[in-house]
């Protein structure tokens, strides 16, 4: 086990954007907290008619918690993207620096070596997105506070338990349901890795856009497009997030709307689930075939 | 007879080249092999086969197994160097120790950093920032404090100066090499390991074309500086090479009674360079 926690530490110091982007976002919202120049959805009413502190307490908490929840979503995506070119490069990087031999010349097993990887993609990645969420709703309930007291309010309002743990629970469900969701997207990524001669980008990408354009051409129909969006942005639709974008003042957003128990239930029961799971055990088991077998030096 | 390396028949093709041609040879236990050969030939494919890194066809067993299905397993007990000089380049040298002692249950970190205290490589630096001739001392060091069976090492000295590649081989005789241990080891610079090796195995268009013990090629070959009065006396021995030296013609002879030939010179212990350019010239022929 302990292995496995160097094989992974390995991952941590080659690839410092797991860490460095986190931080990257948070000074940058730290930056715009300090320079005041911050204009967060609905926050930004507070100077104007409605003040978020004259409104009922029940109303300034579904506000925050849309604040703290989008805050998080930023934070992912960006954390998203990392991933997305950690997987993509994961096991292509010591095949392109020729150091892929130094690593066979130790004792440790392709599969081995391949799990280190996904475990970094799919729990490393998403725990400092985690954590990266929730230092993002500290910093912007420390900073929103103290922009309420200069403008004569309260700032106690920011940091509201039911705004602040429900901002971070919403954050934690969704690490988890973005990991399990996308796993077979990373145990794509990292089979093109595994597999491409030189440049993965191009061999991840291009097959699944070459055979979407082709059936469009032949056969004038988008079952391989809607199943690749699908899978890429189909959380939303499944997790039913998609009624959120009822009203556009603070007034009518609706978070009550959304009945996230009920949604989860459908998600964790919804086939598409199961079934991309097993894709990405099969495509990771290439992967570390791949690893296996290729010839390096050929 | 602990042989640590069989292979029967070993073949290998990329497209229409054969790379390893019917190849059998065996390297035993406590043995510095030198496997020889020149461009091409097949070295580092036979070394690829013996890592389990390569499909080979025939027969290969390595510490008793199949290094292409028991590849993890062998592992363990066989260390090698692929490409000297080519590690992670982003990785700190503090880390790759920590690494290697972390994975591999034969490593001693106290013989690893002794081997480095007499080097100037500082552990806080990464590898991009050392020279050549540094990575490649950190290669060795990190090699020879696993405690290993069997070490490969595909060309060892590859873009070394020649006192860093004497360096090498010094230390690796004199403080890694016991007879626990087996080194098989290719490279071109021939002259320059031909003290240290105790096998060789000439290996030329993929097939083996000798593979015997110092001491056997030291009996069944010899140099002679034949004296020119004796010269047809000595081509009708049939010489496998002949070539003019200063004043005398050198000629290598294979299984020619020593008595024989003193009478036509003087007899020398053939180089391995000189032996290797017959052999192959012999074998093409």
């Amino acid at each position: 086990m302990s292995r496995f926690f160097w094989l992974v530490r390995r991952e941590i110091w080659e690839h410092k954007a797991i860490w460095v982007a986190p931080l990257i976002v948070l000074g940058c919202l730290l930056l715009a907290m300090l320079t005041g120049n911050v204009h967060l959805g609905p926050i930004g009413s507070m100077d104007a008619a409605t003040p978020l502190g004259n409104l009922p307490q029940e109303k300034q908490i579904k506000l925050l918690l849309v604040v703290y929840a989008g805050l998080a979503l930023v934070v992912y995506i960006v954390m998203g993207i990392v991933a997305f070119f950690y997987a993509l490069d994961s096991l292509y990087s010591d095949r392109r620096d020729r150091s892929v031999l130094f690593w066979k010349s130790l004792p440790l097993s392709d599969a081995e070596t391949v799990l280190s990887k996904f475990a970094v993609a799919g729990g490393v990645i998403p725990m400092v997105a985690l954590l990266g969420a929730l230092l993002a709703q500290l910093v912007v309930a420390g900073g929103g506070s103290t922009m309420l007291e200069m403008a004569g309010a309260s700032g106690r309002i920011m940091w509201q338990p039911d705004a602040i743990f429900g901002g971070a629970a919403v954050a934690a469900i969704w690490s988890v349901t973005a990991v399990v969701w996308y796993a077979p997207v990373i145990a794509y990524l990292m089979l093109a890795s595994a597999w491409a001669p030189r440049g993965p980008f191009l061999w991840a990408v291009l097959p699944p856009v070459a055979v979407s354009v082709l059936e469009l051409v032949l056969l004038r129909s988008t079952h391989v497009e809607d199943f690749i969006t699908g899978r890429l942005f189909g959380l939303y639709k499944l997790l039913g997030w998609r009624q959120q974008s009822g009203g556009d003042s603070p007034s009518e957003i609706r978070i009550s709307d959304i009945d996230l128990s009920a949604s989860l239930r459908d998600f964790y029961a919804s086939p598409e689930l199961w079934l991309g799971l097993v894709a990405a055990a099969l495509m990771l088991a290439g992967a570390m075939w791949v690893r296996r077998y290729r010839d390096e030096t050929a | 007879m602990n042989d640590l390396i069989v292979a029967r028949g070993l073949s290998k093709s990329y497209g229409a080249t054969r790379a390893l041609n019917d190849a059998t040879f065996t390297v035993a236990a406590g043995r510095i092999v030198g496997l020889i050969g020149p461009n091409g030939a097949g070295k580092t494919t036979a070394l690829k086969a013996v890592l389990g890194l390569a499909r080979y066809q025939g027969e290969l067993s390595v510490l008793g197994l199949d290094p292409y299905r028991q590849r993890h397993s062998l592992m363990q007990n066989v260390c090698f160097i692929a490409d000297v000089a080519v590690l992670p380049r982003w990785i700190r040298v503090r880390q790759l120790i920590d690494l290697v002692a972390a994975t591999h249950g034969r490593f001693r970190r106290d013989v690893c950093e002794q081997f480095l205290s007499r080097s100037d490589i500082k552990r806080d630096s990464r590898v991009r920032e050392l020279s050549k001739g540094m990575v490649t001392q950190l290669h060795l060091a990190l090699v020879m404090a696993i405690d290993a069976k069997l070490l490969v090492l595909d060309e060892p000295t590859l873009g070394l100066d020649i006192l860093m590649r004497k360096q090498f081989y010094e230390t690796l005789l004199n403080e890694y090499f016991d007879e626990q241990r087996t080194i098989l080891v290719t490279t071109h610079q021939v002259e320059e390991i031909e003290h240290i090796l105790t096998d060789l195995i000439f290996i030329d268009r993929g097939r083996i074309v000798l593979d015997a013990s110092m001491d056997e090629v030291q009996e069944s070959y010899a140099q002679v500086a034949v004296r020119p009065e004796q010269l047809a006396a000595a081509r009708a021995r049939q010489p496998i090479a002949e070539r003019q030296g200063l004043g005398r013609t050198h000629m290598l002879f294979r299984g020619v009674d020593r008595t024989e030939l003193e009478r036509l010179g003087d007899i020398g212990v053939p180089s391995v360079a000189d032996l290797f350019v017959a052999v192959i010239q012999e074998a093409r022929t």
